[in-house]
């Protein structure tokens, strides 16, 4: 598993080239300048909360893990070189997070003895002021067991490739391919598709 | 192709990473059986409902206050957890003001071999060179007075942090002359030569404050010089026996 966050290129559907606006807020940022970090938590706070939300599918955690996200970014900025887009770096931080997350949560369903973790989605979707089909598929994406669900979002939601996920959260490509395949099969039949 | 070979790449082709020749050869299985027809209609669906989900969903409230107010307590600072002083004179040889400057030493990049960790270090430490010097040039306006603001500590935090450095500097002492160190003796030698500038230039620092003992930027300056001597300190006493 790579650690430099700043490392491969990890483009998704939404990379675009960084404005100068941006990147001048970034250099900013890395000097020490919170009102230029602020910004640049503006400009990203609505994707990575989504991502944090979809991951754990729960309102409190997500936003909990959008702040660690964003402290953690600051205490790296010092790390970011710019070959990618802060967006894209810290988004890959959003998965980190996210991901150690899913795993102490693993841990301690574990150690409780319980079966199976199943995220509280039930109701944090209810107010979200989407379509009821939206609504459902992220409410059974919050159902999804922890593997076929990081599999999944990053996948089909985000659109990485297997070769990306593989290298963001340490499974080999073909694990990633299989949680995928699971996790298509389970929603098709929790949405009757 | 047979129907449970096609069921198994079915994925792969509604991915479209399949090899034109595979493709193909599933496509083929599709014109003729309905089941894998519809499974693979049933997966676009699917992902294309993925695909449309939002990319942004907002927080139900602001989260930036808290986060402002966690680096604010933490002191956290995003140039290798050291602050630099602004409009500091520049020492010769040293990086110019900037993004290579606020690049040096960057703790999660440090890699592994000694010989790289250690131009790391001596690129910190002659930061923190230019960073001392800047004591004798107060009262400037700072782009870190945000983060510095809200800290500026009392008399007893400061003397706590001498305290501290005086510790580390014992630390430091032990550990670069230890067996097996990363820290050739040249090395140690430049980085003692920068300490002993450094620690000038808290000297001169502290007889300002104590003149004006009131003041919260130079109160705020000798606390960053001890602050950053002791990270400087603890991370060369950790380099010299290689941790």
């Amino acid at each position: 598993m790579n650690n430099s966050l700043d490392g491969p290129m990890f483009l998704d559907r939404s990379e675009k080239s960084a404005s100068p606006v941006l990147v001048d807020d970034v250099r900013r940022a890395q000097g020490g300048d919170l009102v230029a970090f602020e910004r640049l938590y503006r400009d990203n706070a609505g994707r990575i909360h989504a991502l944090c939300l979809r991951m754990t599918g729960n309102r409190a955690s997500a936003e909990e893990l959008t702040q660690e996200v964003f402290i953690r970014a600051w205490e790296r900025l010092s790390t970011f070189m710019g070959r990618s887009s802060f967006a894209s770096w810290v988004y890959r931080i959003g998965v980190n997070v996210s991901l150690d997350a899913i795993r102490a949560d693993r841990r301690d369903e574990a150690r409780l003895g319980m079966d199976s973790l199943e995220p509280g989605g039930g109701g944090t979707w209810d107010q979200a002021g989407a379509s009821d089909c939206r609504l459902d598929l992220e409410r059974a994406i919050s159902r999804l067991p922890p593997g076929a669900r990081v599999v999944f979002i990053l996948h089909d939601v985000e659109g990485y490739s297997h070769e990306d996920i593989a290298e963001m959260t340490g499974v080999a490509s073909g694990t990633s391919k299989a949680q995928l395949h699971r996790a298509r099969m389970l929603l098709r039949k929790g949405l009757s598709i | 192709m047979r129907h449970d070979v096609v069921e198994e790449l079915l994925d792969d082709y509604v991915d479209g990473i399949l090899s034109e020749d595979v493709g193909a050869q599933v496509r083929s299985h599709l014109e003729s059986c309905m089941k894998c027809f519809r499974s693979a209609a049933q997966h676009r669906a699917l992902m294309a409902a993925a695909a449309a989900l939002p990319r942004e969903l907002a927080p139900s409230r602001d989260l930036w206050p808290e986060i402002r107010a966690v680096i604010l307590r933490r002191r956290i600072s995003p140039i290798d957890e050291m602050k630099v002083l602004p409009a500091a004179p520049r020492v010769p040889g040293a990086p110019a003001p900037g993004a290579e400057t606020l690049r040096a030493a960057p703790a999660a990049a440090l890699p592994q071999r000694p010989w790289r960790r250690l131009l790391g270090l001596a690129a910190a430490a002659v930061l923190l060179v230019a960073t001392s010097s800047a004591l004798t040039t107060v009262l400037v306006q700072s782009r870190y007075e945000e983060v510095a603001r809200p800290l500026v500590p009392g008399r007893d935090a400061v003397r706590g942090l001498a305290a501290e450095c005086r510790l580390v500097t014992v630390e430091w002492s032990r550990g670069k002359g230890s067996a097996g160190g990363y820290l050739s003796p040249d090395a140690v030698r430049v980085i003692d030569k920068n300490l002993a500038l450094i620690d000038a230039a808290i000297a001169e620092a502290e007889d300002a404050w104590q003149g004006h003992p009131n003041d919260p930027k130079l109160t705020w300056y000798v606390t960053t010089a001890y602050e950053e001597k002791a990270q400087l300190l603890h991370r060369a006493a950790r380099l010299g026996v290689g941790i």
